[in-house]
């Protein structure tokens, strides 16, 4: 659990000791507290929403699979984002290698995803939409490295901490990483940020 | 100029409040009369908050039926697979068999050839044919005997003057060595005597 969970609540790392215990509905509560999280960690940093799901779906399967490999030692939380960001980045090579990228990928497609926004109003919703779509694509021009940590930072807003376990990067290089992807994503946004 | 590459650098400490108060005290300074700063501050700002603001995607619906399908067919191998090992057991018991007979074959011969090499040479007996018998001077030792040798007199078993006792003496290293009888036995006697001594004159 990350933020906005009450304390009466089990914490992950109850209810994966739970589940490595063999309780099966622990493991649902995992995966209903995170497969959001996930999706729009994994959305934002490959670009592509079904590859997203996939790509969860593979990290509760990891989870499922490996639940045993998993020690109290390390925050959950760290552990499931560091699968998911992996699965990620493997997803990434595999597409550098294919050379088979087309920003037509990006972007909702026609499969029935839920878009969590409660007040609707048509005007407002086209026009943060296009911005949304333009900062969506501007963080997929950024490369990887920067892309990952300003995912983590900015729209999954983990502390620089535990995104320094999850990338297995020292604290500082994230920090650093986290300014440079800034101001570098903001250079390319200036004309959208002006307003 | 300096500043403003060190406000750069230092911007998202700034924004999150994590700067020292000097370097904020400073940079505040600076961007009261530095354009050029305050708008990269103010884009940064809208930045990051257009990043938290963006949309908030869910799963599909099917996601949570994928995943448990994916689950239950990935137990059901895992549970397939152990079946198969199971069943197919019997199958391969000659096959096994077979392959343990010849292992433990192969590990007797190893074995019996490792205790082979390893047994105590004894020294072929010497075998002496100037050996007449009786009087002891008549005997010759080409050879002086030691312990460790075994010595062979051969003798002749039909000439009784062969047939005698005789003693040797191990200090001296020199033998003076007949075939024992007993006084009074007949010649048949002494001659089966001296073929068991003969026998038995092996050290």
């Amino acid at each position: 659990m990350i933020r906005g969970e009450r304390s009466n609540k089990p914490t992950d790392e109850d209810l994966i000791e739970q589940f490595q215990n063999g309780d099966l509905y622990a493991f649902d509560l995992i995966v209903k507290r995170y497969k959001n999280q996930l999706l729009n960690f994994v959305y934002r940093f490959i670009g592509n929403v079904e590859e997203a799901e996939d790509i969860v779906q593979e990290t509760f399967l990891r989870v499922y699979r490996n639940r045993k490999a998993y020690q109290k030692v390390a925050k959950f939380s760290t552990w499931i984002y560091t699968i998911a960001g992996n699965l990620a980045k493997t997803e990434l090579r595999k597409r550098k290698r294919r050379k088979f990228f087309s920003i037509s990928d990006l972007g909702y497609d026609d499969k029935d995803y839920d878009i969590a926004d409660e007040a609707f109003n048509p005007e407002k919703t086209v026009d943060s939409n296009i911005k949304e779509e333009i900062i969506h694509r501007e963080i997929q021009a950024l490369s990887p490295k920067f892309r990952e940590v300003i995912v983590l930072r900015d729209v999954q807003q983990l502390s620089y901490e535990e995104i320094s376990e999850i990338v297995s990067i020292p604290l500082g290089t994230v920090k650093s990483r986290v300014n440079r992807g800034r101001l570098k994503l903001q250079e390319r946004l200036k004309r959208l940020l002006k307003s | 100029m300096d500043t403003c590459k060190r406000f750069k650098k230092l911007i998202s400490d700034f924004i999150e409040g994590s700067l020292s108060k000097s370097d904020r005290f400073e940079f505040e300074k600076h961007l009261e009369h530095c354009e050029g700063c305050h708008s990269v501050l103010e884009r940064e700002k809208r930045l990051i908050d257009g990043l938290h603001h963006l949309g908030h995607l869910n799963t599909s619906k099917d996601f949570d039926t994928v995943l448990r399908t994916r689950i239950r067919i990935e137990s059901g191998i895992g549970r397939r697979r152990l079946n198969e090992l199971v069943w197919t057991w019997p199958a391969k018991i000659p096959v096994y068999g077979m392959s343990l007979a010849l292992l433990l074959i192969a590990f007797v011969m190893v074995f019996e050839q490792i205790k082979e090499q390893n047994k105590p040479v004894i020294p072929q007996p010497y075998v002496n044919t100037n050996w007449h018998g009786g009087n002891p001077d008549q005997n010759t030792f080409p050879k002086t005997y030691t312990e460790t040798e075994n010595v062979i007199y051969m003798i002749d078993p039909l000439d009784p003057q062969q047939l005698g006792d005789g003693s040797y003496n191990e200090t001296e290293g020199t033998a003076t060595f007949g075939i024992k009888s007993n006084f009074g036995d007949s010649l048949e006697d002494k001659r089966e005597t001296s073929l068991q001594s003969i026998r038995q004159v092996v050290y």
